[in-house]
């Protein structure tokens, strides 16, 4: 193989590749069996290559999350995915036209299909799986949107696990969001709730305060919880969207500092404000379901939980 | 590979698990996070420098295996190419996620914006430092390891490889050539 060639190979396998030469080498896959192979023995080598690393841990949690998976995961039928296969892939060799998620927040219903592949990572893939989004109606999700199998997760629990947790930075959390998006937030809000003038004060404060901390968590059960921190203001304001607790259920909040989890409350409305509660940055904040009414300490694991 | 469409067990068993999973074995899915999590953790956390974002990835890739391990042909490579590759997209698709993300809150000149990114790096790895952990690429000279890493890890051309170590294109071209080119000769030398 003349260097050309196996510049193009190597260089398909690995990624980076110009559009141009992407378009050449793809081309060369189609038709030459023997320089597919050469991009698949690449394919390896970049494989090899990353199995070198030092292998890195997974928190419990996410052990957890995954091994629950096939618990409530459809799998896709082979057939499918042969019959959409029409180019040998360049990544690696050995994958099939993916799915491509350009946002890794997306709902289940909202994953781009994209058959014919191309380069992984190529700014060109992830232009295309930008603008060719069409509903995947069985796609691979991360679980989110199943919903808590409250009856098995009902026992007594100590906060042990939430200090792992902490102590592993393990949360279930999103990105922050744009102060625009929070102001959006806000307002929907005061058009919604009676808040008192007391309560849009602290809204306030906690906005202007310079150690301002924001996370937005999805709820395996659906909706989204936002949590607005500020360690100085001693502020904690709660907004959800489209979580409804099961009947005969309350939603309960906590602080987890150092001694435990500490109650601060119910969610009762959309939105609440939390202050007087002593919390430090690095505390947890988390969201439980309890019997209605609320329970002294949680009896089950957090829907949500997002660092302070 | 085989061209029977079976995967050979001692030459490629994340392929021959992978077919299991694709046939709805559980044990072999839980056999192939317990032989694989680490390392394919080890590729996102490199790839997106945070180690919140990369567990969660990592669940993305594991829903993928399950859902779509049909999709694994033995004849075009090992179980173990399937699964770094698909790795590897997520992690770059991840952070193209939250760069775009960013750049929004940036261009709307918001005060907040750099707390809205701290958020999302937990942990931040010196990349220049950790790179060395990679043991296949302890073969090649520094100037072919940095380009290999810099396309692989992280996503870019060769031209912006180029332009970022200010070396002339033709030289990255080739030194991702010949590193590759040594890498896989090693490989294929050890099996």
């Amino acid at each position: 193989m003349n260097a050309d060639r196996d510049y193009l190979a190597a260089g398909l396998a690995l990624g980076g590749l110009s559009d141009d030469e992407l378009v050449e080498a793809q081309a060369l896959a189609d038709t030459d069996p023997e320089f597919q192979a050469e991009v698949a023995a690449y394919g390896e080598t970049a494989a090899f290559m990353a199995a070198s690393d030092a292998p890195a841990a997974v928190s419990e949690e996410t052990k957890n999350a995954i091994l629950s998976l096939p618990d409530h995961l459809a799998q896709e039928s082979a057939t499918s995915d042969t019959a959409a296969a029409a180019r040998p892939d360049s990544d690696a060799a050995g994958t099939d036209a993916a799915p491509r998620d350009g946002h890794i927040l997306a709902e289940a219903g909202d994953r781009p299909a994209d058959t014919g592949a191309t380069e992984v990572g190529d700014r060109t893939a992830a232009a295309e799986s930008d603008s060719s989004r069409s509903a995947q109606t069985d796609e691979a999700a991360s679980g989110a949107d199943e919903p808590i199998d409250l009856a098995a997760r009902r026992r007594k629990r100590n906060w042990l696990p939430w200090a792992a947790a902490a102590a592993a930075l393990i949360v279930v959390c999103g990105f922050g969001i744009s102060a625009w998006q929070m102001q959006q937030r806000q307002n929907e809000l005061e058009a919604t709730l009676a808040e008192t003038q007391q309560r849009l004060d602290e809204t306030a404060r906690l906005m202007d305060a310079p150690d301002l901390r924001t996370t937005t968590a999805d709820l395996a059960a659906g909706g989204s919880v936002t949590v607005v921190s500020s360690e100085t203001e001693q502020l904690i304001h709660v907004t959800s969207r489209d979580v409804t607790p099961a009947e005969g259920t309350s939603l309960q909040m906590w602080v987890i500092g150092d001694d435990g989890p500490k109650s601060v409350g119910l969610m009762v409305g959309d939105a609440e404000n939390i202050d007087g509660s002593d919390f430090a940055a690095g505390n947890l904040f988390g969201i439980t379901v309890e019997p209605e009414g609320g329970s002294p300490q949680p009896t089950t694991d957090p829907v949500v939980a997002v660092e302070l | 590979m085989r061209a029977d469409g079976e995967a050979n067990a001692q030459t490629d068993p994340c392929g021959q698990l992978l077919i299991q999973v694709a046939a709805g074995d559980r044990r072999a899915f839980e056999e192939l996070f317990a032989t694989q999590s680490t390392i394919l953790m080890a590729v996102i956390v490199r790839i997106v420098m945070s180690r919140s974002l990369a567990e969660e990835v990592l669940q993305e890739c594991f829903a993928e295996v399950w859902a779509r391990a049909g999709s694994f042909d033995p004849q075009r490579g090992s179980g173990r190419a399937w699964l770094v590759t698909m790795a590897r997209r997520r992690g770059i698709d991840c952070v193209r996620s939250v760069q775009s993300s960013r750049d929004r809150d940036l261009a709307d000149g918001l005060r907040s914006a750099a707390e809205v990114g701290e958020q999302v790096e937990q942990t931040v790895i010196d990349r220049a430092e950790s790179d060395r952990t990679i043991a296949a690429l302890k073969l090649l000279p520094d100037d072919q390891a940095r380009p290999i890493v810099m396309a692989f890890y992280q996503g870019m051309t060769h031209a912006q490889i180029s332009e970022t170590l200010k070396v002339p294109l033709g030289t990255i071209k080739s030194r991702i050539r010949d590193g590759m080119r040594k890498m896989r000769e090693e490989l294929e030398a050890s099996r």
